[in-house]
């Protein structure tokens, strides 16, 4: 052997250990969450609250898997991944939804709880490129919670908007008003079931200048649960003739203005919507006595015919 | 019956000669006084005397049965307007049955009657006022016991002046002697009677207004006008004002259809006005309007109507913030790390008080300009046009389709004049360095403290432009932590067992294409020739590096340094690499850390070593944004 074949034997025992990358300088497909925080600073004891979060990814040419580990020692038992702790992110499927869900149990302290979410991406086959230290991205999710012991009735309004309505009709001498249908899409942001406490509409002209009619809403709003997000409405009545208007609502928690603006009302002569107006609760409140009082006196007449006729009986006997 | 004479008192039975005797004695001194006194003179005359008889019985005049008086009241307060008749009445009676006149002059001098040539012309020959005086009219012969009626035209020249006293006969015209009452009539009651007034037209010069007026604004039309009468203070004038010269209605005064404006005040002597405000929505255009001038009798102007169009002025359209909905009310997720997101949605309702479709029967709203920014940045700077167009913060329409992709249609028709809006749907797009507003634990709190919001103004076919409303909703653009890795592994090279990469000579470079400012995580696994997801490396002092031979660092330090973080199988570790928010779209902020690794000498097994590094985003704290 010679010499320069030895030493060639001798390299190949001692330099075992190569590495190679490949180089390349390619752009890795990207992936990433939104939002990359589970935050809730109103919750109580027994409450649930559910909060999507979207896992992305910039290039879905190819099949991968979501690994999800909770690490938040304090509140473990409260959190759960309603997909399971693997993702799967098909290909061609660009964004994934990732529910949390927080149940805090009825003995939770009250106080801030911190942790976080690891959500690890690898291709869904397991297969790594050979001889290299490949790489695999991932987030984290911070989680922000907060157990505390008050009542917090909030809300926030997303967004409004009021249909176009028939003006009122009369029914020989009642008048029954226009229903105003304004809809609130509301999200509670407490801790309570909550809707508006009431919602104010002064309404214009429709230049906006001349103040035709302040009203307000008739009956209840119906409420929303915390955490939720739904649309909400409420029923105002409105004498206005057909027209186009300009209505300044203002939308309340008890005293305090959530929202406040202006929006075009449309009015239309009766009958051009298929939407029913208000019916006896939006009558006036003469016009509700005009109603109720002959019924009364019919009733009391009934009942005292009825009672003079019982007692006539039992005399007879 | 029979009386017992016997039984009545004395005096009874001698009263009946009493009375006989009486009435003989005064017979006799009548004779008596007769014959030697009266008759004697008189006998003898007849006696005396030849006796004829002639007698003329002479014409009286027809006298009043019912006054006369004016049929239709003419007075200070209802006065005749001029070229208006003014009418007598009265009903008279001739004792001989001939017909008579009813004569009205304006002064009490004695009336001439004139003579029918016969008998048999009788009522032909009409009295005559005096000389000196004006005849307002004279009846036809009417026959006796029936109404005789006087009409007089009125003008306004002379004789007529605005206040006209008269005085009213009967009159025949027997053929030998005709005559007139002695006594005039001038009326009945006050509100028939001497005088009557004749009332003068109002004067119109000339009318004009004060537009051009914007829809739902107020025009006010201007006369130059005066009222030529006097008596009891000039007449208060009205201007009607109608939009057509042929609706004009001269008995009701006003404009039986096509009504604009009328006076409103009861206490304009001259100078009418009427104000005409406007419906809320009018299309831009010039109107024709014709003014008419009456007086407060109802008497018109002669010069009526007179022309004065006005214009409407073109309105730039409105948006009520109400009316615009940002992404439906619904937060932004951005979902495309380093890329745009599309499919974000602006719907917007535009109203123009000229309406939505203009004379021509083509669009009067045709465009819009809309922009979609961080409130922070406001309308002032993010004003929807392309100079400030800002990938960040600020998407305005005016930067064109090529840098933002804003993309809007119609949902509704204009259904004619009296519509005033059009909605319109869009989408759009945001860059995946747009900033975030969401409360989340690290965003700074200047952003949190924001919101997106829209603006959106209109535009019409005058190229007006209004003025940016923002909508009442608006809405958080959520955080995204996302990352991408400049080259899909990290090149160690070769390394003998025992020995180690001396520094940290590999690299990772991570990209950050999401919103937040971004740390790194990472965590590794121990490297084998045979290791895949499925099949970790399995524990061989001579086959298998562990993870923690791996170290890393943000910058290129020895492999031995204290400052190097150990790789761990298990646990993330970080790196404080503070790679900024990314604000370029084609740029993103990069971050690099260094890698070193240490081959143990107990491995003897040479060739490719395989591993798996995770890179974990991290969104960076607040302040590293």
């Amino acid at each position: 052997m010679s010499k320069f074949s030895r030493n060639l034997c001798v390299s190949l025992l001692v330099l075992p250990v190569l590495f190679f990358g490949t180089g390349v300088t390619e752009v890795f497909a990207g992936f990433g969450i939104t939002p990359p925080y589970v935050s809730n600073t109103s919750l109580t004891r027994n409450s649930t609250y559910e909060q999507q979060i979207l896992l992305v990814r910039s290039d879905a040419n190819s099949d991968q898997k979501a690994e999800i580990s909770v690490d938040a020692p304090a509140i473990q038992d409260w959190i759960e991944i309603v997909e399971g702790d693997e993702i799967k992110l098909p290909r061609g499927v660009q964004k994934v939804p990732m529910t949390v869900r927080i149940k805090v149990p009825s003995n939770a302290d009250f106080k801030d709880y911190n942790g976080s979410i690891r959500i690890r991406t690898l291709p869904d086959d397991g297969q790594v490129a050979p001889g290299a230290v490949s790489i695999s991205l991932g987030a984290l999710v911070d989680i922000d919670l907060s157990v505390i012991d008050r009542v917090i009735k909030d809300f926030r309004i997303r967004k409004i908007s009021a249909p176009d309505l028939n003006e009122g009709s009369k029914f020989a001498w009642l008048y029954f008003p226009g229903k105003i249908r304004f809809a609130m899409l509301l999200e509670n942001t407490g801790n309570v079931d909550i809707s508006p406490s009431r919602v104010e509409f002064r309404i214009f002209d429709r230049a906006g200048k001349v103040l035709l009619e302040e009203t307000q809403n008739k009956g209840k709003i119906p409420k929303v649960v915390p955490y939720g997000t739904e649309t909400v409405i409420a029923e105002i009545p409105t004498r206005l003739e057909a027209g186009s208007y300009v209505a300044r609502y203002t939308i309340y928690n008890d005293d305090e203005i959530k929202q406040e603006g202006d929006l075009s009302l449309n009015v239309l002569p009766n009958g051009t919507v298929q939407m029913a107006g208000f019916g006896f609760s939006g009558l006036s409140v003469p016009h509700k006595i005009s109603v109720l009082l002959p019924i009364f006196a019919v009733l009391i007449a009934g009942l005292y015919i009825w009672h003079a006729r019982r007692k006539r009986i039992t005399k007879q006997r | 019956m029979s009386y017992n004479n016997e039984e009545f008192p004395k005096y009874v039975k001698t009263a009946g000669k009493v009375t006989v005797l009486t009435a003989f004695v005064g017979l006799l001194v009548f004779m008596m006084a007769f014959v030697f006194d009266v008759g004697q003179q008189e006998f003898n005359k007849v006696s005396a005397q030849q006796a004829t008889t002639t007698l003329t019985v002479l014409n009286t005049p027809p006298s009043f049965t019912i006054g006369a008086y004016e049929v239709i009241e003419s007075s200070t307060s209802t006065p005749t307007n001029s070229g208006d008749n003014i009418q007598w009445a009265a009903l008279g009676n001739d004792s001989n049955g001939a017909p008579y006149f009813l004569l009205v002059c304006d002064s009490n001098a004695t009336p001439t009657a004139n003579a029918a040539t016969d008998s048999g012309s009788l009522g032909t020959a009409a009295p005559d006022c005096d000389g000196s005086a004006t005849q307002w009219g004279v009846s036809p012969g009417t026959p006796s016991n029936t109404y005789a009626t006087v009409t007089r035209a009125t003008t306004e020249v002379s004789p007529f002046s605005e206040s006209n006293t008269w005085f009213a006969w009967v009159c025949d015209d027997d053929p030998f002697n005709p005559r007139c009452n002695s006594v005039p009539v001038q009326g009945l009651s006050a509100t028939n009677s001497s005088p009557f007034n004749v009332n003068k037209r109002p004067i119109f010069t000339s009318l004009s207004n004060d537009g051009p007026v914007d829809p739902a604004g107020s025009l006010v039309f201007n006369s130059v006008s005066t009222d030529p009468d006097t008596v009891d203070d000039e007449d208060e004038l009205f201007l009607v004002v109608c939009s057509t010269n042929t609706d004009y209605n001269p008995v009701t005064n006003t404009c039986d259809s096509n009504f604009l404006a009328s006076t409103t005040l009861q206490t304009l002597l001259s100078n009418a006005s009427a104000t005409y405000t406007l419906a809320a929505i009018v299309q831009d255009d010039t109107y024709t309007a014709y003014g008419y001038l009456v007086d407060v009798h109802g008497h018109e102007a002669s010069t009526n109507p007179i022309q004065a169009n006005f214009d409407v002025n073109n309105v730039a359209p409105t948006v009520l913030g109400g009316d615009i909905s940002l992404n439906g009310g619904t937060d932004i997720t951005l979902t495309e790390p380093g890329g745009e997101t599309t499919g974000f949605t602006l719907d917007f309702t535009l109203r123009d008080a000229n309406s939505c479709v203009n004379t021509g029967a083509t669009d009067e709203i045709t465009g819009y300009n809309v922009s979609v920014f961080r409130s922070g940045v406001g309308t002032t700077t993010c004003d929807t046009t392309a100079a400030n167009y800002d990938p960040n913060n600020c998407y305005p329409s005016g930067v064109g389709p090529t840098t933002w992709s804003l993309s809007c249609a119609a949902t509704s028709t204009c259904a004619g004049p009296t519509q005033d809006s059009v909605d319109y749907s869009c989408t759009f797009p945001l860059w995946f360095v747009a900033d975030p507003t969401d409360s989340g634990p690290n965003t700074p709190a200047a952003l949190a403290a924001q919101t997106w919001t829209a603006a959106v103004g209109g535009t019409d076919d005058d190229s007006a432009t209004g003025t940016l409303a923002t909508t009442s909703s608006p809405v958080e653009l959520i955080s995204v932590s996302a990352l991408d890795m400049l080259a899909n592994d990290i090149a160690y090279g070769g390394v003998e067992p025992g020995d180690d990469t001396g520094t940290l000579r590999a690299s990772s470079t991570l990209r950050n294409i999401g919103n937040t400012g971004l740390d790194q995580e990472s965590k590794g696994e121990p490297m084998c020739g045979t290791y895949s997801v499925s099949t970790p490396c399995p524990v061989s002092a001579s086959s298998t590096i562990p993870s923690d031979q791996q170290k890393f660092a943000s910058s290129s330090l020895s492999y031995a340094s204290l400052d190097a973080t150990i790789l761990d199988q298990a646990l993330d570790r970080e790196v404080e690499l503070d790679v900024p928010k990314t604000t370029s779209t084609s740029t993103p902020q990069q971050g690099t850390t260094y890698w070193g690794i240490a081959v143990p000498a107990s491995i003897t097994l040479a060739g490719n070593y395989t591993g798996l590094n995770t890179f974990t985003a991290k969104t960076a704290e607040e302040g590293d944004w």
